[in-house]
């Protein structure tokens, strides 16, 4: 295989199987989302609405798994983050970490083991709901220390109401000797200190432009309004 | 490989004595820890390739022949095989990689390689322009471990992104092993090179 693209080079593991495997678990997250409505399709995934500012959702993880095969995941992420991509820094492979099968034959017995799965964390996604849950949620010690885990972590204490701990955070994060490999997010965390410090309301709106536009790209959009039918003969009332 | 593109490296092989047919590669011998060579890429059109000018490391993580460090030749555009032009693009061809093969003789070696595609802050321990494991590891060939386990440390922290979490924690595990024995990574570019041999179209003797 050819590529000049880096992207696409440091994902493509199995990039031969990864057409039809991206293609079947599609179809198993349709499958999935039919076996469990109240979750709902988004980009890839299957998220717990109604999402405000954490998401929490179920993933088929097929590049890095065998042909036709999948890891299903449980991810939980903040959406206020630059980039809005699946990211299982704060999540896990489910099943004990095993691949499942997406092949036809096995799908019926495959949606069924996910649906079970699923199931068994509905309750902690659902409790996993705002920055303050998600703060608690996340065992920070166990975390790497970088500085996209300590962004993170910054801007969940803000959001959660606690800007001096924010500061605290990026305040450690900028003391440190500079790594030249870290350049763009220690700038990042420049910006988001000054802003906390003398602009916090230009803070709040890259905060809400982030999150837009991870929704925007997840597809994480609010339910369609139901339209209001009028039948002829039926008060509107009840309509 | 293409019969058509086959053939014609066979014929471009017969000029150069130091180049080494490795299936669809034509490599320069020896192969440290940095392949270089030509290769054709196959396009749509039948009869018509590009052809590159391709060097990497052997102590990759991708089992692919990756171009970051790569270029097509002849501007870019195609070389036409087909039987009316074989003969004078073969013609061309020789001519091209006369052309490339003193500058790609000068990249033998992990100091070499990184002083091509570093970039300029490489004396300070990064390389912007290089694949950050890819720089890891040839910092550490050259003996600058500190600048190797900075560049591991970046990658380490990095996300977790669906999709490449099994590479992206092996990363991890590596600066786990290397903060408490360093020689780790010269296993790690062991086991590496290894694995490259076998997956890619090449063999030892290339």
């Amino acid at each position: 295989m050819l590529t000049s693209d880096r992207a696409a080079a440091s994902d493509a593991l199995t990039p031969v199987a990864e057409v039809n495997s991206e293609k079947l678990a599609t179809r198993a997250h349709k499958r999935l989302h039919k076996a469990l409505p109240e979750l709902r399709p988004g980009y890839n995934m299957l998220f717990v609405p109604p999402v405000d500012h954490i998401l929490g959702c179920f993933a088929l993880e097929t590049r890095s798994a065998p042909k036709h095969r999948a890891y299903f995941c449980r991810v939980v992420m903040p959406l206020y983050r630059p980039r809005a991509f699946l990211v299982l820094n704060y999540g896990q492979r489910l099943l004990g970490g095993e691949t499942v099968s997406l092949s036809e034959a096995d799908l019926d017995r495959t949606i069924d083991r996910l649906s079970e799965a699923a199931q068994g964390e509905l309750d902690l996604l659902r409790r996993v709901r705002s920055p303050k849950d998600f703060l608690e949620y996340v065992n920070w010690d166990d975390q790497p220390k970088s500085p996209r885990y300590r962004i993170d972590l910054a801007l969940t204490h803000y959001l959660a109401g606690d800007a001096p701990a924010c500061r605290e955070v990026l305040e450690e994060l900028l003391a440190r000797p500079p790594n030249p490999w870290w350049a763009e997010q220690n700038e990042l965390a420049q910006e988001l200190m000054r802003e906390l410090n003398h602009d916090p309301a230009a803070l709040t709106r890259r905060i809400e432009a982030w999150e837009q536009s991870a929704k925007k790209l997840l597809q994480i959009t609010p339910p369609p309004r139901r339209r209001r039918v009028h039948l002829p003969g039926i008060s509107a009332r009840f309509a | 490989m293409s019969s058509i593109s086959g053939r014609a490296l066979k014929r471009l092989q017969r000029s150069f004595g130091e180049l080494s047919l490795c299936k669809s590669v034509l490599v320069i011998r020896p192969t440290g820890h940095i392949v270089r060579g030509f290769m054709f890429e196959r396009t749509p059109y039948k009869g018509l390739f590009y052809f590159w000018r391709i060097v990497f490391p052997l102590y990759t993580q991708w089992p692919i022949i990756y171009l970051n460090y790569s270029n097509r030749l002849a501007k870019g555009d195609y070389i036409d095989l087909s039987d009316a032009e074989f003969e004078r693009s073969i013609a061309v061809l020789v001519d091209t990689i006369s052309s490339e093969l003193a500058d790609l003789r000068s990249i033998h070696d992990p100091e070499t390689f990184l002083v091509r595609f570093g970039g300029p802050s490489i004396e300070q321990g990064y390389s912007m322009r290089m694949d950050a494991f890819d720089a890891a590891m040839t910092y550490y060939l050259m003996g600058k471990t500190e600048f190797s386990l900075n560049a591991l440390e970046y990658l380490a922290g990095a996300d977790l992104a669906l999709g490449g979490v099994d590479i992206r924690k092996s990363r991890r595990a590596l600066l786990h092993e290397m903060r408490i024995d360093p020689s780790a990574c010269g296993r790690k570019i062991a086991e590496l090179r290894r694995r490259t041999s076998e997956d890619l179209p090449w063999n030892r003797q290339c």
